[in-house]
Formats: C-alpha cells, structure tokens, sequence
C-alpha cells in the first residue's frame, strides 16, 4: 500500500514519512497532550458508550462542568435527536467546527482557535467548548443562560427548531439540549441500554 | 505547491470528515448576515444592556430612555466605535473574560451603563422579522 501510495502521489520516502506520522499524530497522540489527557478520568460517559465520551468527560472534569450536559450539547451541535453525543464534523456549510460545531466565521475571537489544527481534534474542540461554556457560567451564573449564550451570545432560547420525532414536537435550543441530557442519563442508568 | 504538500493539507481537511461520513447532525445554519448593499439603515439610542457570540448567532439588547428593551442579532462584522471588535464574551461587572475569548472589547464601553447609538436593518430570519446590526457607537 505504500508503494501504491508513493507511485500515487509520486511522493519521496521523507514525504510520505511525514504524512504518516501527522496522520498518526491526529488519530493518537493530539488528543493526549498539553494537558488534556483523558485516559484516567471518571469513565461513566464511556461506559455507557457516549461517543467521544473520554474527550468529554476530560472536559467537563477541567472546566467543573457536567460530563451529561456537554455530552448533550454535543449531541445537539453535531449529532441528531435521539444521539447522546456528537461527530467530528465540518457542518453549518463549513462554519461549524468539530464535535461543538465552534463558528469559524471570519472577525470572531474564535477565528484564532478554528484556524488551527487543533479545532478538528475533539479532545481540543471540547476544551475549547468547555471554556466558552464556563465563561458564559461565570457571567451569567445561570448553567441554563449559559447553555442558551452558547448558542445565540446571550441567553435567547431561540426558536423551536430542532424537532424531535420521538416525542413529536420542536424544541428550542436549550430545550432540545436538555432532551438529549435527559436521555443520556436515562441511558446510563439503564443496564439493559445496548449502544 | 507540491504534491506532497497538497497531500498533507488533504489529510488534515478530510480525516475527521471521513470518520463521521454519513452522519445526521442537527447543527442549524448559523445566522451572521452582513449588510446587504443599499439596505435602509435606522438609529436607535439606548443603554447597551448585553452582547454576546454565540456559535450560532450574536445578540446584544439596549434600554431605550422609555425602558423598552430591544434586542438586535449581530451581523457580520461587528463595528465598536471606530474598530472591528471579535470579542465573543465581554466583561460585566465583575466578570472578566478568558483573553483567548475577549482581548478587544472598547475600554470606553460597559455593559450596563453606556449609551450608544446603534445603527441597524430589518431582515427577515426564520419567518419573523428581525433586527440584525454591524454598528455600535458609544456616545460620548
């Protein structure tokens, strides 16, 4: 495959060398470093199979902020009604950044954060969640507010747009995030829970 | 550029996209309109109240002299005085924001206090009529 690879792109042994490695850098080494390390955290997200639960979880110990809930604004920003997590995503028509979906529109402070590497690595894109969520904590003092400020800068509820086929209706941001917390722990404290 | 770099710069784009292929995510377009060209543009002063970035939109809220509270969503790009302004989370009171989410917010402007004139358009956002500005002036 190597070879193949080498007569592809024609690359030199060096090249192909350095790709390699960056691509194993992304997949295993970037989310352990500069402090973010998750492998021993409180297990429970992972446990109950919540998609990058560890990233999650490492994030929600630093920033003191409930593992449940950021697994759940993850489910909101770049999962779907019924998912207890995110994906690492480029969504919003490529605006939205990772597992936070954190808005890399040009002239936002968040500019400097989502032209790096680092923002499509979800133990680096849920830090960065967890910051911007525990400064709108520490401003409002309402986890509520803060989950509405995350979305719209200041605790707007927004419109009911997200909707929910299970339960057949819309809800607006904060409501559908708390649907999907709700969910998650119902999920974790069901042994019967197959992911 | 060469190939290999192009390769490289592929890989960093496509490997976090290629792992979630095929997912649904519920991830609204965001709504950060600019001005459009030859829109009729109003004033409205009032005491800035709030202002924030959100990642999917930005607000801010004033008190008019009346006590009627409006709300504007933020376009794209917020103008502070005379300078382009990024900060997401604005100090309030006693709450000062990480510098990584606010290192440019005008000294001379406080939540809360400070009359400024805001300069705005109508648009239409979701079925309803909105507020949407790119203009903030604090009086003097």
């Amino acid at each position: 495959m190597i070879v193949k690879l080498r007569t592809m792109f024609s690359l030199r042994p060096q090249a192909l060398l350095a790709h390699c490695i960056l691509v194993l850098w992304m997949l295993c080494v970037a989310p352990c470093v500069r402090g973010i390390t998750y492998a021993e955290s409180a297990p429970d997200l992972r446990q109950s199979c919540v998609h990058f639960g560890g990233e999650i979880e490492a994030t929600a110990h630093k920033y003191r902020l409930d593992p449940t809930l950021l697994a759940a604004i993850a489910a909101q920003e770049s999962g779907s009604p019924g998912e207890d997590s995110g994906n690492n995503i480029i969504g919003d028509h490529g605006y939205g950044y990772g597992l936070f979906q954190i808005d890399a529109r040009p002239r936002s402070a968040h500019m400097d954060f989502t032209s790096s590497p680092n923002a499509m690595v979800p133990a680096y894109n849920a830090d960065y969640a967890g910051l911007i969520l525990r400064n709108f904590l520490r401003k409002y003092g309402d986890i509520n507010d803060a989950v509405k400020a995350y979305n719209a800068g200041i605790p707007m509820c927004g419109d009911n747009k997200t909707s929910w086929p299970s339960i057949g209706q819309k809800l607006c941001y904060l409501d559908s995030v708390l649907k999907h917390q709700q969910d998650i722990v119902t999920h974790q404290q069901d042994p019967s829970y197959h992911c | 550029m060469r190939r290999s770099q192009i390769l490289i710069s592929a890989t960093i784009v496509a490997t976090p996209v290629a792992l979630s292929a095929g997912s649904l995510w519920a991830q609204e377009r965001g709504y950060f309109p600019a001005r459009p060209t030859g829109v009729s543009l109003n004033k409205v002063v009032g005491t800035l109240l709030d202002y924030g970035i959100g990642n999917q939109s930005g607000s801010f809220t004033i008190r008019e002299s009346d006590g009627r509270v409006l709300e504007f969503y933020v376009g794209q790009a917020m103008r502070i005085g005379d300078k382009i302004v990024r900060c997401t989370v604005p100090p309030i009171k006693d709450f000062v924001p990480d510098p990584q989410l606010c290192a440019d917010w005008p000294t001379n402007v406080k939540l809360g206090s400070t009359e400024v004139r805001v300069v705005y358009w109508r648009s239409e956002h979701e079925g309803e009529t909105v507020s949407v500005s790119d203009e903030i002036n604090p009086l003097p």
